[in-house]
């Protein structure tokens, strides 16, 4: 190697080589950092938005009600479910009277299926409240409707 | 020998950094594309297509998905029924209870999906889009002798496996309708929240569906078919993209 091309150290005052300052790199972390708290705040959005924070925090409520018919008659054996949480289920007694358990707060879709057909309406559920939604009319017809 | 090299001096970025900041971009663009709710696949295929490539998953002209049933089942995924098979060169299912099989990479959000098919028998055929999951979530149409009398045209939603009564609106098919033994031409038109239904080029049914929070709306997902109480018989499905 020829005496001009040698690397060249350049000392300061207290003896040791300056540090080198790379801003490019320094950017390219900015903006790694940047992306990954873009996404965690997208993931903490999804969160929300699935009301896992409230089911986390046991803020359930309960609803009742009764299902009755077109013409004001109960509805018995008919399968109560929310949109958002399938796995809360209930079934209408002989009198067409349900209790919901363990339903996340704010506003949900409550799903009344009898003889096979679904009709959906849209409830409010208070925290860790009773929620009593009175009578329901199920207007439905059969899949088989002749 | 003593080292020279002082590793904290290195310039430039890591290969690990440059992989990571790739990797994070190219998920972050997705998640926004899904967001906003464009077809991936469709622009997948435009790309394959516009390079001069064909492909199966990419036949070209904005179809994504075709089938005329002449290798088979292949390409189907089978979630209902014990009788579907391939007879005649049609994909045939039932009699029975309800018969129900998702074509395998016809997923999307906006598109159109048509098919040949004839009701032989019981009271109707229909035609998921936008269907997730095997307890489906999604809609369907349906071509629905037994809806009513003489029978109707129209669209249901389906959540959590629930069938829901129709959300829009719907007309009777016209008194003395030919409903069986006559191979139909049916076409669906997915778009943003309007779904459109021909026979036999005819528009038959038409749904917008105007859900907002908590009522789900369900903006992409699979194609299927499916027959209860009867049989039908399915030829020439296609899926196409804008």
């Amino acid at each position: 190697m020829s005496y001009v091309n040698s690397p060249k150290i350049e000392y300061s005052p207290d003896g040791r080589p300056p540090e080198r300052k790379d801003r490019r790199r320094q950017a390219i972390r900015i903006a790694i950092f940047v992306v990954l708290i873009i996404s965690i705040g997208l993931n903490i959005y999804a969160f929300r938005a699935g009301n896992l924070i409230n089911r986390v925090a046991g803020t359930d409520g309960i609803v009742q009600g009764i299902v009755v018919d077109d013409q004001g008659n109960p509805i018995a054996q008919a399968e109560i479910s929310l949109a958002a949480a399938p796995e809360t289920l209930a079934i209408t007694q002989a009198d067409g009277t349900f209790t919901l358990a363990n339903i996340p707060t704010g506003d949900q879709y409550l799903i009344v299926v009898s003889q096979g057909v679904g009709q959906g309406y849209v409830i409010t559920i208070q925290t860790d409240d009773v929620t009593q939604l009175g009578t329901i009319s199920y207007e439905a017809k059969p899949p088989v409707w002749n | 020998m003593k080292r020279l090299h002082n590793r904290d001096h290195e310039r430039g970025q890591s290969a690990v950094e440059y992989a990571l900041l790739l990797g994070l971009t190219i998920l972050f663009v997705i998640g926004i594309l899904r967001v906003l709710g464009v077809d991936l696949q469709g622009v997948f295929c435009k790309v394959v297509n516009g390079i001069g490539l064909h492909t199966q998953a990419c036949p070209g002209d904005g179809v994504i998905f075709r089938d005329d049933f002449s290798d088979g089942l292949n390409g189907w995924e089978i979630d209902r029924g014990s009788n579907w098979r391939v007879e005649n060169g049609e994909l045939c299912a039932g009699p029975g209870p309800e018969h129900r099989a998702y074509g395998i990479d016809t997923a999307g959000s906006n598109y159109t999906v048509s098919m040949d098919a004839t009701l032989k028998s019981g009271n109707g055929y229909g035609v998921y889009f936008r269907a997730n999951d095997s307890n489906v979530n999604g809609y369907t149409f349906q071509y629905d002798k037994g809806f009513g009398t003489p029978g109707a045209f129209i669209f249901r939603k389906w959540i959590n496996g629930k069938e829901m009564s129709p959300f829009t609106p719907w007309q009777p098919a016209p008194p003395g309708y030919q409903w069986y033994d006559v191979k139909r031409h049916v076409e669906i038109s997915v778009q943003g929240n309007t779904y459109t239904a021909k026979v036999d080029g005819q528009v038959v049914a038409t749904a917008v569906d105007n859900a907002t929070n908590p009522v789900p709306f369900f903006d992409n997902g699979r194609v299927g078919l499916r027959t209860w109480g009867g049989e039908t018989c399915f030829d020439n499905v296609q899926v196409s993209v804008p």
